[in-house]
């Protein structure tokens, strides 16, 4: 989640009130603007990815201002004639482009600070790191509209980048410019890159890619130019509607812009509509209609009631109304977070455990009176670990197709590998070891996942006496609870030692094998003493009881 | 028994106290139940190879219930009938792509589609996300979901149940609420508990939204809350370091105090 740095004395001047500290402490959470650290005047606030037109010091007053009552209701914004004319044209990477101007600012530090990182957040967030949304700003003194939004051969045009001195063509941009090389996989797939030139064929910028040096924004600068280009008309749109507003809490005056003939910004609140018994129900609040109408002003809506339906006209910077609950959410921030009773709810209920759980936890008490440590190991491992290292043959396993660490880039199919894994961190502890695990692992099947979790017990013992005989009783014992009629018979695996290795029976299905670890795994493993082990399906022998028990009672 | 298999017991228990049926489901999941059902849009920052684990082998599962999936592409694309604008798109190819679940949010979107119309459900379980292994991160870690359905449940009877949680849980002397965000839930609330002298949040919560619940066939009000198992864990157990919540040391294994 964005992380928006702010000035808390800048913020409290925009608020337009003298707040002090441990009151704004309370009520920015409650707007859902969280502290994650305030040094000084610098103030850290987590921002959620619904509210985009917080991403800046100047959505936060704004937004502040209003739940305070300071500046309840819809803000109005007075849009100027346009002078400036863009025309679009067909652009197959970036379709759409939407363009503001605002006239008289005043470029002072905070301010610039707060919008270059409100357009950075928006193009990182919404934008998706440029992909659907990239916005450039623009001191349009030294440019002649009409502007043109284009495509272009990468070697038809040269300019000279941002804060650069050479002149370069869009190629060499991507090859050379440090933008260019972060960016250039948003160029792949298209013979004709984006270009927005004005009347002279000056370039103003390289969307998304980079301005020109020729707008750069100065310290003089008073009069800017926005291109938002992307992949939607609402998200370009929705992100022009909060850098403009945004400005203009600052004092500039939005101008509009003619964009392919029609003028943008369309700064026009739009309407959603809610019951208004409906949202009493859903938020348990015995609120009036009038008290309605006055909270959602207290959110920067506009708002009546007729006939009991909600009419709320959100914000035009307000990209996140898409459903009648979203006005119901907004009625409880105003309403105030730490004003709502809680209630304990009426629902009787019997509460009633997970029968494979409970089996599972008898079965750890039988290996803890066995005398059997608990052990947790991850579910991630490496085919090394699972299969090599063991000497056992490779199986089918669910593969990772992003691991961080080859280490972690598979799912274990069964417990034993990490088990004689955690005796190689125990090599220096007291023995005798009798560790065990019972817990999930995945096996591929045609499950509509393609991949099961199935429970599976695992156990070893080592000592230097450990032997085959010494499991095979361990066995017995549990064997005995389970209630099943579990079989043995020798059994082969590279694992174990030949000759001293059993496979587990329900029935004719193996289910699981027991026997000592062959002395090539303990040396894999630089173990010292013998080790004897066995593992179970668990899930199969529940499984089977569950089906058994189902079948006797039709 | 392992120190962090205790302390979840002794949470299922607290729960089964409370009126809660316990529910699992699968590690391996489909995209579908992982974020579409949850009205997450496909393209979400959460959803990218830096936040979720991909399962390249298998390589595509299925959804069985082909009306509920057919509501759920309906709800992306336009809102259906929910009253939502929707999300405008949907890749059919994408929602049956394999994942190693993240969020055990995946399990009560089953639960739901399985027929839950009343009452109280819980999972406490393992989900999956690719990180650093450090003292305070993992790539497996614990969460407690839960659900309560019902006819009339509102946002006060989510608090209520989230003050009960901190309070028996978590052992808070107070609690307190702010406003939050998760893209299957508004309103949505989060959590914060004094615990042990400290603030910390403790779970984030919600009213599942109706793009979730109608597709799945509930039209009553889901309330859904998520605790962050593993910090509340290393609080009772007395741990620091994230780590030693898998630590298979048997010497510290022998001398962890037990959990009741």
């Amino acid at each position: 989640m964005p992380i928006i740095t702010v000035d808390s004395d800048d913020m409290k001047s925009l608020i337009g009130r003298k707040i002090p500290d441990d009151e704004l402490r309370r009520i920015l959470p409650l707007n859902k603007l969280n502290i994650e650290s305030w040094d000084g005047s610098e103030l850290k606030i987590e921002v959620t990815p619904d509210r985009p037109d917080l991403f800046s010091t100047e959505g936060m007053a704004r937004q502040i201002s209003s739940w305070l009552g300071i500046t309840p209701g819809p803000a109005k914004f007075d849009i100027a004639k346009p002078k400036i004319e863009l025309v679009p044209s067909k652009v197959s990477l970036r379709p759409f482009i939407t363009c503001g101007a605002v006239r008289g600012v005043r470029m002072d530090d905070r301010m610039i600070k707060s919008i270059m990182q409100l357009q950075e957040t928006l193009d990182l967030t919404l934008g998706r790191d440029r992909k659907k949304v990239a916005i450039g700003i623009h001191d349009v003194s030294r440019v002649t509209p009409p502007f043109y939004y284009k495509e272009i051969l990468p070697n038809a045009i040269s300019f000279v980048p941002l804060n650069s001195t050479k002149r370069m063509n869009l190629r060499q941009i991507i090859a050379e410019h440090p933008k260019g090389v972060q960016y250039a996989h948003l160029m792949k797939g298209a013979k004709k890159w984006p270009i927005i030139v004005d009347s002279k064929n000056q370039v103003l910028s390289f969307p998304p890619i980079i301005n020109g040096e020729l707008t750069k924004v100065r310290e003089e600068t008073t009069d800017l130019f926005i291109d938002i280009t992307g992949s939607s008309d609402s998200l370009v749109n929705n992100s022009l509607n909060i850098l403009l507003t945004a400005l203009e809490k600052r004092g500039a005056r939005i101008e509009a812009v003619s964009v392919g003939g029609k003028l943008k910004p369309d700064l026009s609140p739009r309407l959603m509509q809610a019951d208004a018994d409906e949202a009493r129900k859903l938020l348990g609040l015995e609120i009036g209609n009038k008290e309605i109408v006055s909270l959602l002003e207290r959110m920067g809506y506009g708002a009546s009631i007729k006939k009991n339906t909600i009419e709320a006209l959100a914000p035009a910077f307000r990209a996140d109304i898409i459903h009648p609950v979203d006005i119901m959410e907004d009625i409880a921030i105003a309403y105030g977070f730490t004003d709502i009773k809680p209630e304990v709810a009426k629902l009787p209920s019997t509460g009633e455990a997970s029968r494979m759980e409970e089996f599972s936890n008898r079965i750890r008490e039988l290996m803890a009176g066995l005398g059997f440590q608990e052990v947790l190991n991850y579910v991630l491992t490496s085919k090394e670990k699972q299969f090599q290292r063991m000497g056992a043959k490779t199986e089918a396993v669910a593969e990772i197709a992003n691991p961080m660490l080859q280490e972690y880039s598979v799912c274990r199919r069964w417990l034993l590998p990490g088990l004689m894994e955690n005796l190689r961190t125990n090599k220096h502890r007291k023995f005798p070891q009798k560790i065990f695990e019972i817990s999930d692992c995945v096996i591929p099947d045609n499950s509509d996942t393609r991949a099961s979790s199935v429970r599976k017990l695992a156990c070893l013992t080592t000592h230097s006496q450990a032997s085959l005989s010494e499991i095979i009783s361990i066995l017995n014992a549990v064997k005995g609870n389970l209630g099943v009629k579990l079989e043995t018979r020798p059994f082969g695996h590279g694992s174990f030692i030949p000759g001293r290795c059993g496979a587990i029976l329900l029935g004719k299905d193996i289910i699981g094998m027991f026997g000592e670890i062959s002395p090539k795994v303990l040396g894999n493993l630089e173990l010292g003493n013998p080790v004897s082990a066995f593992e179970l399906d668990v899930q199969k022998i529940f499984d089977y009881i569950v089906a058994y028990a189902a079948a006797k009672n039709l | 028994m392992h120190p962090y298999v205790q302390f979840m017991n002794y949470t299922r228990q607290k729960l089964i106290a409370l009126g809660f049926r316990e529910v699992k489901g699968p590690y391996v999941e489909t995209e579908f139940w992982n974020s579409d059902s949850l009205f997450m849009p496909q393209d979400h920052p959460a959803r990218g190879i830096h936040d979720i684990f991909r399962v390249k082998s298998p390589a595509a599962g299925e959804v069985k219930d082909k009306l509920v999936l057919q509501r759920v592409a309906e709800t992306h694309k336009n809102g259906w009938t929910t009253g939502s604008k929707g999300w405008g798109s949907w890749n059919p190819e994408q929602t049956l792509k394999l994942v190693l679940r993240s969020q055990t949010t995946a399990v009560s979107a089953r639960t739901l589609a399985g027929g839950a119309r009343h009452g109280k459900f819980f999972t406490i379980d393992r989900n999956f996300r690719p990180d650093v292994i450090d003292a305070t991160h993992s790539l497996e870690f614990y969460q407690c979901e839960g659900i309560v359905v019902g006819e009339g449940m509102n946002l006060r009877h989510l608090l209520g149940y989230l003050k009960m949680f901190g309070e028996e849980i978590a052992g808070a002397k107070e609690v307190r609420f702010r406003p939050g965000y998760f893209p299957f839930t508004e309103p949505s609330v989060e959590l914060d508990g004094l615990v042990n002298g400290k603030w910390i949040e403790l779970a984030g919560s919600g009213i599942f939204r109706p793009e979730v619940t109608r597709p799945l066939g509930v039209d009553v009000p889901v309330l859904a809350w998520g605790i962050g198992f593993g910090r509340l864990a290393m609080i009772k157990l007395g741990i620091t370091d994230s780590r030693d919540l898998f630590n298979h040391d048997l010497e510290w294994l022998k001398n962890q105090k037990l959990v009741y």
